[in-house]
C-alpha cells in the first residue's frame, strides 16, 4: 500500500504542481518575509500587502472583494491599528502495520493577531495570542523600533527566535529537534538589519523557554543569510548555556526558485551537553514545491534525523507529499501524506499520517 | 518541459534517500541501547518518584524534556523534574498545575499522558505509544499520595 501510494504521488507530480511550507511563498517571489509579516523574521500578522497577496493574487478563484466592498486588510483609524488571524483545523488518519489506525477531528494552532503602529513606520506594538486549542496563551508580545539605518530594527518582549527556515510545519525535524518553532518563543532582545540582498539579525534571550529565569545565563540566536531574487543561502547559530547544561546548534539553509518552482533546504548540527547524558543530533529538510496553475500546489519533501549521532541504527526519516490550494480568498485545503520510517521496534513513529486541513487567514 | 523534468528529477532524488531509518538493532523500542541505564524493557514499580524518574522520564521523556531547550521549559532529568513538575502551573494549560498533589485528575500531567480531549498540543509521549494503562495509574497513584519527593 505504501509504494502505490508513493506511486500515486509520484504521478501527481508529474500531473500537477506543489506547496506547503509558507518560506516557499518568499522564495517563489524574491522576498524577504517582512515583505509579507509584521514581524519582521516571519510568521504570524500579515502586512498590508501580505493579505493582499493572500487575498488576491494567491488564490486560484478570488472572490470579487472590491464589489462587496470586503476589505483584504481589516483596519482602524487609517491602518494605526489593525487585525489578522489563522485558524486551522484538520482530520487525521494513521496508518500502522502493528498497530491501531486512528481517525481524529482537532482544530489546530489557531491565533489572533493585534498591531498598533503608534508611530506609523517607526514603532510597532504587536501581539500574537494563540485561541487554540486550549486556553489562550501568548506567543509573541514585542514592541518594535523599525526602519532604523541599515533597515535595521529593534524587538523587546516575547518572540521567536530567528533561527533557519520558518517552516509553518512545528513538527518538521529541523524545528522540533533544534528547539526553534512556533512553541518555543523566548522573551529577550532581538536586533537586525536589511542592506540590501543581505538580512542579519541577532537576539539575546532568557533561554528558558519563556520560563522564569533563575540564572545569569543567556541563550544567543543569530542568523546570516542572502536573499536574492532567484537563490537565498544562509546560516544560523545559537549557543545557549546553563549552569548544568549548555546547547549548540548550528545549521545552514538555501533555497532557490525556477520557473513555477521552488527547493528549500535546511540541515542542523545540534550538540547537547548535560550533567548526565551528552548528546549529538543532525536532522536536514528539503522540499520540492511546483505551482501548476495559479493557487494550485504540489509538494514534496523529505526529512531524516539523527537523535543521537553515537548510536547506531537509530536515525528516522519521513516523506511528505500532498497537494494544497488557496480555494478562495482568505481559504487554504491542504491534503498531505506522511511516509514515517523509524526503527521497527517503535510502532508509532512508524505510523503514516494522512492529514486533510482547512486553513482560514486574514 | 526541461524545468518540470529537473523538478520529477529533483523530487526523485529526495525520495531516493527515503528508507535511511536506523534497522533498530541492539535498541529498545524508545532508541536506547539495551544494557544502558535507560534501555531494556520497562517493568511493574511501585508508586515513588524515585520509580517514576527511572522507568519513566530517565527512560521515554528525556529524550525530548532535557536540556536548556526542553519543550515548556520542561526538564525532566532527576536534577530537574521534581522541582519542574509540583505544584509548577502547567506553560500550556496555567489554571492547571502540571503535578497538583493529591488530586491526580487536576494534574495536567495525567492528562497530557491520557491523551484528554482537552489537552493543548499532542498526547506524550508525543509520536510513541502511550504509556501503559498500569503505569498511568502508578503515576497517579504517587500524585494521590501526594506526590511526596520519595
Amino acid at each position: 500500500l505504501k509504494t502505490l501510494l508513493l506511486l500515486t504521488a509520484l504521478v501527481y507530480l508529474c500531473a500537477t504542481s506543489s506547496i506547503i511550507a509558507e518560506p516557499y511563498l518568499a522564495v517563489r517571489e524574491g522576498l524577504k518575509c517582512s515583505a509579507c509579516h509584521t514581524n519582521i523574521t516571519g510568521g504570524g500578522k500579515r502586512t498590508q500587502m501580505g493579505t493582499g497577496y493572500g487575498a488576491i493574487d494567491l488564490p486560484w478563484k478570488p472572490a470579487d472583494l472590491e464589489s462587496q466592498k470586503i476589505p483584504h486588510y481589516f483596519s482602524l483609524i487609517k491602518d494605526l491599528l489593525s487585525i489578522g488571524a489563522d485558524f486551522r483545523a484538520f482530520n487525521r488518519s494513521t496508518f500502522s502495520d502493528g498497530g491501531s489506525e486512528t481517525n481524529t477531528f482537532q482544530t489546530d494552532k489557531s491565533n489572533f493577531y493585534l498591531q498598533a503602529d503608534l508611530i506609523r513606520d517607526r514603532i510597532t506594538f504587536y501581539l500574537d495570542e494563540t485561541i487554540a486549542p486550549g486556553g489562550a496563551q501568548t506567543r509573541e508580545i514585542f514592541g518594535m523600533i523599525h526602519n532604523l539605518p541599515g533597515r535595521g530594527w529593534i524587538k523587546a518582549g516575547k518572540f521567536i527566535h530567528p533561527f533557519g527556515l520558518r517552516v509553518e510545519d512545528d513538527r518538521a525535524f529541523i524545528r522540533e529537534a533544534t528547539g526553534f518553532n512556533f512553541n518555543t518563543p523566548d522573551t529577550g532582545v532581538e536586533i537586525g538589519f536589511q542592506p540590501g540582498p543581505f538580512t542579519l539579525m541577532a537576539s539575546i534571550t532568557n533561554g528558558t523557554s519563556s520560563i522564569v529565569d533563575n540564572n545569569l545565563s543567556k541563550q544567543f540566536v543569530g542568523t546570516f543569510g542572502y536573499v536574492g531574487d532567484f537563490f537565498r543561502v544562509g546560516t544560523s547559530a545559537s549557543y545557549n548555556d546553563a549552569v548544568d547544561a549548555n546547547r549548540r546548534v548550528h545549521g545552514g539553509w538555501a533555497g532557490f526558485r525556477i520557473k513555477d518552482f521552488v527547493f528549500l533546504g535546511e540541515a542542523d548540527w545540534i550538540w547537547d551537553e548535560e550533567l548526565t547524558r551528552d548528546r549529538d543530533q543532525f536532522v536536514t529538510y528539503a522540499e520540492a514545491d511546483y505551482e501548476v496553475i495559479d493557487g494550485w500546489n504540489l509538494k514534496v519533501a523529505y526529512e531524516f534525523y539523527d537523535p543521537d549521532r553515537n548510536v547506531d541504527e537509530n536515525e528516522r526519516d519521513r516523506v511528505i507529499t500532498g497537494v494544497e490550494s488557496f480555494l478562495t480568498s482568505f481559504v487554504q485545503l491542504q491534503l498531505f501524506y506522511r511516509f514515517n520510517q523509524s526503527i521497527p521496534q517503535n510502532v508509532p513513529q512508524n505510523a503514516d499520517e494522512l492529514l486533510l486541513r482547512l486553513h482560514i487567514y486574514f | 518541459m526541461k524545468t518540470r523534468m529537473l523538478f520529477m528529477l529533483l523530487s526523485a532524488g529526495l525520495l531516493f534517500f527515503f528508507g535511511c531509518a536506523g534497522s533498530g538493532a541492539g535498541l529498545d523500542e524508545n532508541g536506547n541501547p539495551i544494557g544502558s541505564d535507560n534501555g531494556g524493557s520497562p517493568v511493574p514499580f511501585d508508586p515513588t518518584f524515585t520509580n517514576i524518574q527511572q522507568n519513566v522520564f530517565n527512560r521515554i521523556c528525556i529524550d525530548c524534556h532535557v536540556g536548556i531547550a526542553a519543550p515548556e521549559g520542561l526538564r525532566l532529568d532527576a536534577q530537574n523534574s521534581y522541582a519542574n513538575l509540583v505544584n509548577v502551573p502547567s506553560q500550556e494549560q496555567p489554571d492547571l498545575l502540571r503535578v497538583n498533589p493529591g488530586n491526580p485528575d487536576l494534574s495536567y500531567i495525567i492528562r497530557k499522558l491520557e491523551g484528554g480531549p482537552n489537552i493543548t498540543g499532542g498526547q506524550m509521549p508525543l509520536d510513541r505509544a502511550p504509556l501503559d494503562p498500569q503505569t498511568i495509574t502508578t503515576i497517579r497513584l504517587w500524585i494521590a499520595q501526594g506526590a511526596l519527593q520519595n
